[in-house]
């Protein structure tokens, strides 16, 4: 065991000896004089304490990436390289991104925005087209009370044009990236009040981790906390935490046969990078899914086995027959999703087994020849506040239909409404063999309503939710009323929304 | 937007530079303090036990309600509201001791070993518990006008109805944070995230019992307060005074996002229950309402709030037989408090209800009701119904702009040939006016007084009780420098927030009001000395009185290009023993001459929405504004400020929602459960429109553009009722969350 461990903040390497495990890397910042993050919510809610972290991006390519520094403990950073506000500079200009934040900054309070800045060269730094949906979704995880957010927006769109332009290229902070991605490293440490802190390199060395502490608290991103009922998060208490970070087969996504295996430690944010295209469900679910800075570090292994009943990956997961690698020390086993949950958080995991992957099969092939001609697929979520926050109803839906426009099959999957997200195997068994159309979707629209026993919280009452799982399930069939034809007529706004931040000429 | 180059303290924001509160140095190592909470809402207080806590390593104190030496009460009104609760608890999470540790780690630890012995009562919960149970703070407000008694039916059509109105947390991203240092002769030298220094310095002073001259106070800048850091400043203060005062050590209190909610007022939730009788062109004739506001249990300033709802019930429309009444009710909640609109909004909301309800019953177009009841010349409909004339106002100016940049009249005629065609998604739009006095400051603080030193190279220091929150007021404070003097901005340092100065308050205007006393007495007094280089530079001064100050000279007005400079005038005053500085006085009254409010902010806004059928869930597709700030300083600011206080707004009759349990806990005590907007649910396209600037004084433009925000709560109903499933009048609730709007459209169960 190690007394001790290092990190770098603004490029200075740092050296924690004996701090304990609980210690925020917000509070240590704090504390050593590194002010421009600030505490606002403790939460993860607001992004007031956002810092910069040297990571990768879908493709496996070293990226900045913001993340909340109150959700970050500091073991979790050792070995790791920070960037904070004070330093997003370069030869003693400000950051394009703050130097056009701050050209619109004197009307607000200003308290929010260093965390601002970092989200916004966040998306500088990705040197990704993006478009004015995405400039807006940037700083959703961002709390402003003074500005109404349109400064964020401008900052951003014009030092994008700024980097288009000429020199764009040389401004910003791609000089403090490694050449190439590196491993999170190893880790053995103990604090000064006994508690341990390990991150080994292996499935089989973390097995055995938690067979020898059985009452270790496991953590993948450490962002659980956020959500506010779960303790499992950065900064509770335990004896022994054991952090699967470092175990390089947990944050690989490849294809295995007809099939995506995605490690369990793979991020909500790398895992819509890579497959958001190409399953467009993951892409519209990880848009919803918190807020940059929480998808940055929230890992899918992380959500599933922590089992939120309102996950957003959950519904989606179900709808494309996702299966789940689980390992333990007896051996490997592999679930159906929907075997994975067991009740209000609590999941078929037995003690001392984790999951390694999820596997998502491909669809069956679509179109002449094969036996289903449409497909159809939707995710949807209704919250109180419309972005960054839990779900009160969320639902996945996919329905395929044979030339005939007959349903074969269908996948109809909610969450946010009963104790875990589920398929309602009831309701597909009744549209199966149905033709396509407003009778049988009404019918299941009823059965949907009475399928699963929701609850009130201070989100929303039971009923809503009953109401919502029918409401969803409606629209969707609004939406795909003609199989093929995009019907949902929106005013433009997603329009508006898809049109590129930063038009070709400005 | 044309954004002007940034200058170095919005460099420092962007960066994280610049300093708050706890990013001090000297507050690191300090001792911390971790509070002991009610976990009832009321109850009484048998017995508190200390030992166990005092015991635990590294703990300094545990304070309660004993150790207070002075008055254990921090209300600005009449009334009692203690700092520790004394005997009883009245709100849940009220803090009954707080424990004073090396570290912050420690002193929690300990605060959970401190034993107290309560006896549960009922609480009263909410206003319409405490109306059943009368249940009230002081007494019943009223104002009349006209002839409130007639037969509302001899007017043609009435309607009537409650209407419940949920308060708002104001969520300055700073939560509250203080710390004290304890002086070397009994003084305690304060540093506070507040908005009135001088109210914390009479606070804590009282708390401690020691002569105010002994409490300092200072503010290098506040992280946000929207009303929530007047009183609520003086809790962290308070228990950092006392606790430095008791251990003698320097002292910090920081509180956390739940502390800040749990323990600091609100918005205040309000009921109102009216009888409007209107004629059939749609003229409202006759208004009776009562408005109840949740106080809390303690009185803060909603009797205040309270006034400034009565006064505003009008909104933009003139009403002829008016009596309203109100009370502050007595509630176990902590004590509500002051907001950016004040209590404003409130009223407007329910003015906007009663004209959208007339328009529906009448069946015609609301924004024309809207139109037909403005304060207007003719008819006496100028009058206000507390007799303030309407004269300049420029409602009708801000009206008409606001159509015509909108193109309201077109896009109306689209909305509803689209809303034809779409039959689970209506699109909403409604355009609204606010008009809000402005210029009252609260009885507590009705004087203020500043200096001005003119130096020997023609810069000059300004010296007041100011804070910084926005920078808003130092901008007027600079135009009034420069306007008087001809001193730029460049040239000029403001010292503000530290009561050390100056007796502080916050009310900005008064302060701007005594630089401007202070300029003109400088003004007057180097007027000859000026008059004299000029004169010795062969310059002809065409009118003594006419001097003109600019650029850093002065210089005659036929010749402004021949100035002397500043500096000489100024070494030459001095040279001649005249005093280069100047103290400035202001008070309330002056300001507002006999009226009730000073002038009167106006404007006007439209909003378009998209209701989703199936779920409830509203977009807010586009917003214009159109605001009369009076005279502009800061163009891009008032716009900044504008959008800002509309989406403060926005989110109070959308997404943010306090829910209480059953025991009066608040359940929504934290950024994940409270939900504020953020930059997706601000209007995909949002507009805002300045009326051209005049003279005289800038008109805070935030009250006005909060109520404004009303357009989005108007456009949902239009929405709503495109679905032609509702009765004109029918209930929308406030705030219109994606499930009230649901169950608007969708009967419950059903
Ligand atoms: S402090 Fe709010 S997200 Fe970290
Ligand atoms: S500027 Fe005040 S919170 Fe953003």
């Amino acid at each position: 065991m190690q007394g001790d461990f290092e990190f770098l903040i603004n490029g200075t390497p740092h050296r924690a000896g004996g701090v304990s495990s609980a210690t925020s890397l917000l509070g240590y910042l704090r504390d050593n004089l590194l002010v421009a993050a600030k505490d606002a919510c403790g939460a993860g809610g607001c992004g007031a304490c956002s810092v910069l972290l040297v990571d990768v991006d879908g493709r496996g390519e070293p990226a900045m990436r913001a993340v909340n520094a109150c959700m970050l403990t500091l073991p979790m950073v050792a070995g790791r390289s920070i960037w904070t506000a004070e330093a997003l500079g370069t030869g003693g200009q400000l950051h394009p991104v703050q130097e056009a934040l701050a050209s619109c900054s004197r009307f607000g309070c200003g308290y929010c925005l260093p965390g601002v800045s970092v989200a916004l060269a966040e998306a500088y730094e990705g040197r990704r087209e993006l478009s004015l949906g995405d400039v807006v979704g940037q700083s959703v995880g961002n709390l402003c009370r003074c500005t109404g957010y349109q400064p964020f927006r401008d900052a951003l769109v014009s030092a994008l044009r700024d980097r288009a332009g000429e020199g764009g290229e040389q401004r910003g902070l791609a000089g403090h990236l490694p050449p190439a991605a590196e491993g999170v490293s190893p880790l053995a440490y103990r604090d000064r009040d006994g508690v341990s802190f390990y991150r080994p390199e292996t499935v089989v060395e973390a097995l055995r981790l938690c067979q020898a502490h059985p009452e270790a608290r496991l953590l993948a991103g450490g962002t659980s906390r956020c959500w506010g009922d779960d303790p499992g998060g950065a900064g509770a208490e335990a004896a022994t935490m054991i952090s699967l970070e470092a175990i390089v087969e947990l944050a690989e996504i490849r294809r295995y046969g007809d099939a995506w295996r995605v490690g369990a430690g793979v991020t909500l944010a790398r895992f819509a990078d890579r497959l958001g295209d190409e399953l467009p469900m993951v892409g519209e679910m990880a848009r919803r899914f918190g807020s940059p800075q929480i998808r940055n570090r929230a890992t899918l292994g992380g959500n599933l086995s922590s089992a939120p009943h309102h996950s957003d990956l959950v519904p989606v997961l179900l709808a494309l027959d996702a299966g789940v690698c689980v390992e333990g020390l007896d051996g490997v086993r592999s679930l159906r999703l929907d075997e994975l949950f067991t009740g209000f958080r609590q999941t078929a995991l037995a003690e001392g087994e984790i999951i390694t992957a999820i596997t998502i099969p491909d669809l069956p092939q679509v179109g002449e020849g094969a036996d289903v001609a449409h497909r159809m697929c939707g995710f949807f979520k209704v919250s109180k506040r419309g972005s960054n926050d839990r779900a009160i109803a969320n639902a996945a839906f996919v329905v395929e239909l044979d030339g005939a426009g007959v349903v074969v099959r269908a996948r109809l999957c909610c969450g946010g409404v009963a104790a875990y997200g589920a398929r309602a195997y009831e309701a597909e068994e009744k549209l199966v063999g149905e033709p396509w159309g407003r009778g049988a979707v009404q019918r299941v629209a009823v059965e949907l309503k009475g399928l699963f026993p929701a609850s009130s919280d201070q989100r929303a009452t039971a009923g809503y939710r009953n109401a919502l799982v029918a409401g969803l399930w409606q629209k969707f069939f609004t939406q795909n009323r003609d199989p093929g034809q995009p019907a949902y007529a929106d005013v433009g706004l997603r329009d508006l929304l898809a049109r590129p931040a930063v038009a070709a000429d400005p | 937007m044309a954004a002007s180059p940034p200058d170095r303290r919005a460099r420092n924001l962007a960066s994280g530079r610049a300093r708050f509160v706890d990013d001090a140095i000297p507050a690191r190592g300090m001792l911390e303090v971790a509070l002991v909470y009610s976990p009832y809402a009321r109850a009484g207080v048998l017995s508190v036990d200390t030992a166990a806590a005092a015991a635990v390593p590294g703990v300094r104190a545990v304070l309660t309600a004993a150790d207070i030496g002075g008055d254990n009460n921090l209300s600005p009104e009449a009334g009692e509201m203690p700092l520790l609760a004394a005997g009883s608890v009245e709100f849940h999470g009220q803090p009954v001791a707080a424990v004073v540790a090396d570290e912050l780690a420690a002193a929690r630890r300990a605060a959970d070993l401190v034993s107290v012995e309560y006896q549960p009562r009922p609480p009263v919960l909410g206003v319409e518990e405490a109306i059943a149970l009368q249940s009230f703070h002081g007494p019943e407000l009223e104002l009349e006008r006209g002839e409130p008694d007639l037969d509302p039916v001899s007017f043609g059509g009435v309607i009537g109805k409650g209407l419940a109105i949920a308060g708002q947390e104001h969520f300055a991203l700073e939560p509250g944070v203080a710390w004290a240092e304890p002086g070397e002769e009994g003084e305690v030298n304060i540093t506070a995230s507040a908005e009135d220094l001088g109210f914390v310095r009479r606070g804590v002073a009282g708390l401690l019992g020691v002569p105010m001259s002994r409490v300092k106070v200072s503010c290098p800048r506040v992280g946000g307060s929207f009303g929530g850091k007047l009183t609520g400043a003086l809790i962290p203060a308070g228990v950092a005074a006392l606790a430095a005062q008791v251990t003698g050590f320097p002292t910090r209190v920081r509180f956390d996002r739940e502390d800040e909610f749990r323990l600091t007022g609100k918005q205040n939730a309000a009921y109102a229950e009216y009888k409007a009788a209107y004629d059939e062109s749609g003229r409202i004739g006759l208004l009776d309402c009562v408005v109840y506001l949740d106080g809390g249990w303690a009185v803060d300033r909603a009797p205040s709030v309270l006034r400034n709802i009565l006064h505003h019930l009008d909104s933009a429309y003139f009403i002829p037989n008016v009596r309203l009444t109100g009370r502050v009710c007595k509630t176990n909640l902590p004590p509500n408090t002051s907001t950016v609109s004040g209590g404003a909004a409130v009223a407007a909301l329910v003015a906007e209800e009663i004209v959208a309800e007339i328009g529906a019953r009448l069946d015609v177009v609301v924004e024309a009701v809207r139109q037909r009841n403005f304060y207007g010349p003719e008819d006496g409909r100028g009058v206000t119904h507390y007799g303030q004339e309407t004269g300049d106002l420029r409602l009708g100016e801000a009206w008409g702009r606001l159509l015509e940049r909108s193109a309201y009249r077109e896009r109306r005629v689209e909305v509803d040939a689209w809303n034809g065609t779409s039959r689970f998604a209506k699109r909403g739009l409604a355009v609204v006016p606010a008009k809000v006095g402005s210029g009252a400051p609260e009885a507590e603080a009705r004087q203020a007084s500043a200096t001005v030193s003119l130096l020997p190279d023609g810069s000059a220091q300004v010296v007041c009780g100011e804070v910084e929150i926005g920078g808003a007021m130092r901008r007027t404070i600079a135009a009034f420098v420069e306007d008087q003097l001809g001193i730029g901005d460049g040239e000029l340092r403001i010292t503000a927030g530290e009561t050390d100065q100056i007796a502080a308050s916050h009310h900005g205007e008064l302060h701007a009001e005594a630089v401007l006393d202070a300029c003109r007495q400088l003004r007057e007094r180097l007027r000859l000395v000026a008059y004299r280089l000029l004169q010795g530079r062969g310059i002809e001064v065409t009118d003594l009185m006419e001097l003109r100050f600019a650029g850093g000279g002065v210089a005659d007005i036929e010749s402004p290009a021949e100035p002397v400079p500043l500096a000489e005038v100024v070494r030459a005053a001095s040279a001649e023993d005249i005093n280069v500085s100047a103290t400035g006085y202001s008070s309330a009254a002056e300001i507002l001459g006999g009226r009730t409010f000073r002038d009167f902010a106006c404007g006007a806004a439209a909003a378009e929405v998209l209701v989703d059928g199936f779920t409830g869930e509203v977009s807010v597709l586009r917003a214009d504004v159109v605001q009369d700030v009076g005279r502009q300083l800061d163009p891009e600011a008032e716009l900044g400020l504008i959008r800002g206080a509309f989406l403060q707004g926005l989110g109070w009759q959308t997404c943010e929602d306090l829910v209480w349990s059953a025991d009066g806990e608040l359940l929504t005590a934290g950024a994940d459960s409270y939900l504020v907007p953020t930059a997706a649910e601000a209007p995909a396209q949002f507009e805002v429109e300045l009326l051209p600037s005049y003279g005289g004084y800038p008109k805070e433009p935030g009250p006005a553009a909060f109520c404004l925000a009303l357009s989005v709560r108007e456009a949902v109903r239009d929405a709503v009722a495109a679905f032609g499933k509702v009765k004109p009048g029918f209930a929308l609730p406030a705030p219109a969350t994606p499930e009230a709007v649901y169950f608007a459209l969708h009967a419950r169960g059903d």
